[in-house]
């Protein structure tokens, strides 16, 4: 018996905080996420005293989701050291074209910056600043990477760094055992991975299990949605601060029902989802070495069919 | 937007309550022999009206501590660490001479055991403030007080603001024991206007978050210019 195909799986959403509301700004958590072979989410708290923060948080995520999409491979290969600075180089220079174009100061557009990308076989995580990133470890949310502040609660450090040896804590390793990530700004961090009262140890929230046992029944954007909506609910009563949020997982096909197999599948037709669905099944009961003709035959469909099926298969991101 | 199916809402026990973020503040007042009638019961009035407004402010009632130390005859800390919600009521008595080194030390000291109580506690803070108003000239021996303000203020640890009041305040000597920040004078006896600018300043403070710059109110009628 083959294993079962997976894909990566990223989703987040971000709420305006009441603070933030009630002065009439904007919210300053930014969220990007990209599912596929390698599944990648970013999240940026623009700073309060940056005058174009949440533009600064945009430009941070796209560049860091952009170059571990195209460079995961490349990034993890090449150790720490490299990872570090290139993911910096890309950061800073997206801030420093921004600047220039809008004709703003770096500071301007100062944020956090939460990340993680994950293939088959390996993760690659990064931190600079606030908020904190969570791993979902032989089934226990474990904290990966905790809040960096200063002494003072108003206090952490930013992109772009223009520092060599800059404050990004990278973390990298095998997924053998990890199978989720959660990605949380200060403001989400308040409620979702608060401290416990009258102690400085963090504790997870258990709706963040749910969120990740989710994504094995649920359409990714239900899931997305449901974490909007409890973002915009209980979890902005108990902070002021914006919240932002990603939950990354890798998921296997054949649970949950037609919309989730749906989005899994590319977003097609009724049709052509349960076309795919054959090839998907065929390809993965053939286990490693399976052919086009093997799947074919298997599927009940003809090769043309397979190969056009399987290349969009592969170009979603399912191994 | 669409009721999320019930497994994946958020439950209020899903969540922790988040702890306030504490602002401690001492306020440091002079209330040697100079300062009796008039000036008295005006800071006093201004004291009593700050506590109103820090406690009428949302943001500024949870997480602004304040302790007053008293620099008449003796340093005495004659209000501990409490919301301002917890008896406004401060009984000052203006008399004797204005060891204002002592006071001084004394509040640093107060402010340094209540963040290790916040630390011990888990508990996050802004960086501290000292309040110092005086209408006179230290008379004991300010070295060592200069000099632990100094490196506080150097190392961004300590937010000062020294207020001189009326015309015999030592500028200089004020302006050594806050660390080299430039003392502002009162305008007359304008308590009252300095303490709302305070506890507006407190307030914009309470609600500041990581990477904030905190611009304090721009209002300053309390300063003689």
């Amino acid at each position: 018996m083959a294993p079962p195909l997976h894909v990566g799986v990223a989703v987040g959403a971000t709420a305006r905080g009441r603070s933030h509301e009630r002065r009439g700004a904007l919210c300053e958590d930014v969220v990007r996420t990209a599912g596929g072979p390698v599944a990648v989410a970013a999240l940026a708290d623009g700073a309060g005293s940056a005058r174009h923060a949440r533009r600064g948080a945009e430009v941070a995520t796209i560049a860091v989701v952009d170059l571990l999409r195209a460079r995961f491979v490349d990034l993890v290969a090449g150790g720490p050291r490299f990872a570090r600075d290139a993911i910096l180089s890309a950061v800073d220079a997206a801030i420093d074209e921004e600047a220039a174009r809008i004709g703003a100061a770096l500071r301007d557009l100062a944020s956090t910056l939460l990340f993680v990308a994950v293939d088959r076989d390996r993760f690659l995580a990064g931190h600079l600043g606030d908020g904190l990133i969570g791993v979902r470890r032989a089934g226990r949310a474990e904290l990966l990477s905790a809040p960096a502040n200063g002494e003072h609660a108003n206090e952490t450090v930013f992109v772009p760094t223009r520092s060599g040896d800059s404050d990004l804590r990278l973390y990298a390793g095998a997924t053998t055992g990890v199978d989720g990530f959660v990605l949380l700004t200060d403001g989400a961090a308040d409620g979702l991975w608060g401290l416990r009262p009258g102690s400085t140890a963090r504790e997870p929230s258990p709706v963040l299990e749910r969120w990740w046992a989710g994504l094995d029944t649920a359409p990714p954007s239900e899931v997305a949605a449901a974490i909007e909506a409890g973002l915009r609910g209980p979890v902005r009563e108990v902070t002021r601060d914006d919240c932002g949020v990603a939950v990354v997982r890798r998921v296997a096909f054949g649970c949950g029902g037609a919309a989730r197999s749906r989005e899994l599948l590319g977003r097609c037709g009724r049709r052509a989802t349960r076309t795919r669905s054959r090839v998907l099944r065929a390809w993965s009961a053939g286990g490693p070495d399976t052919t086009i003709q093997a799947t074919a035959r298997r599927a009940g469909l003809t090769v043309t069919a397979v190969v056009k099926h399987l290349a969009k298969l592969e170009r979603l991101g399912w191994t | 937007m669409p009721t999320p199916r019930p497994d994946l809402a958020v439950r209020p026990t899903d969540l922790t309550p988040s702890p306030t973020t504490f602002l401690p503040v001492v306020v440091v007042v002079d209330t040697s022999g100079s300062m009796e009638g008039a000036p008295i019961r005006e800071l006093a009035a201004g004291i009593e009206q700050f506590f109103r407004d820090v406690d009428a402010d949302e943001d500024a009632r949870e997480a602004c501590e304040i302790a007053i130390v008293e620099v008449g005859g003796e340093a005495r800390v004659v209000r501990g660490f409490a919301p301002a919600r917890d008896g406004a009521r401060v009984c000052l008595d203006a008399g004797g001479v204005t060891p204002m080194g002592e006071g001084v030390t004394l509040a640093v000291e107060l402010l340094e055991r209540r963040k290790r109580d916040y630390s011990a506690s888990g508990l996050r803070y802004f960086q501290p403030w000292l309040v110092i108003l005086t209408d006179g000239k230290p008379t004991d021996p300010t070295t060592a007080a200069e000099a632990r303000v100094a490196e506080l203020v150097k190392a961004r640890k300590l937010t000062v603001f020294p207020v001189a009041t009326g015309p015999d305040a030592d500028l200089a000597r004020l302006e050594a024991l806050a660390g080299g920040v430039k003392p502002a004078r009162l305008a007359g006896l304008a308590f009252r206007e300095l303490f709302r600018w305070l506890s507006a300043s407190m307030s914009v403070v309470s609600r500041s978050r990581a990477g904030t710059g905190v611009a304090l109110p721009s209002s300053f009628a309390w300063i003689e210019t």
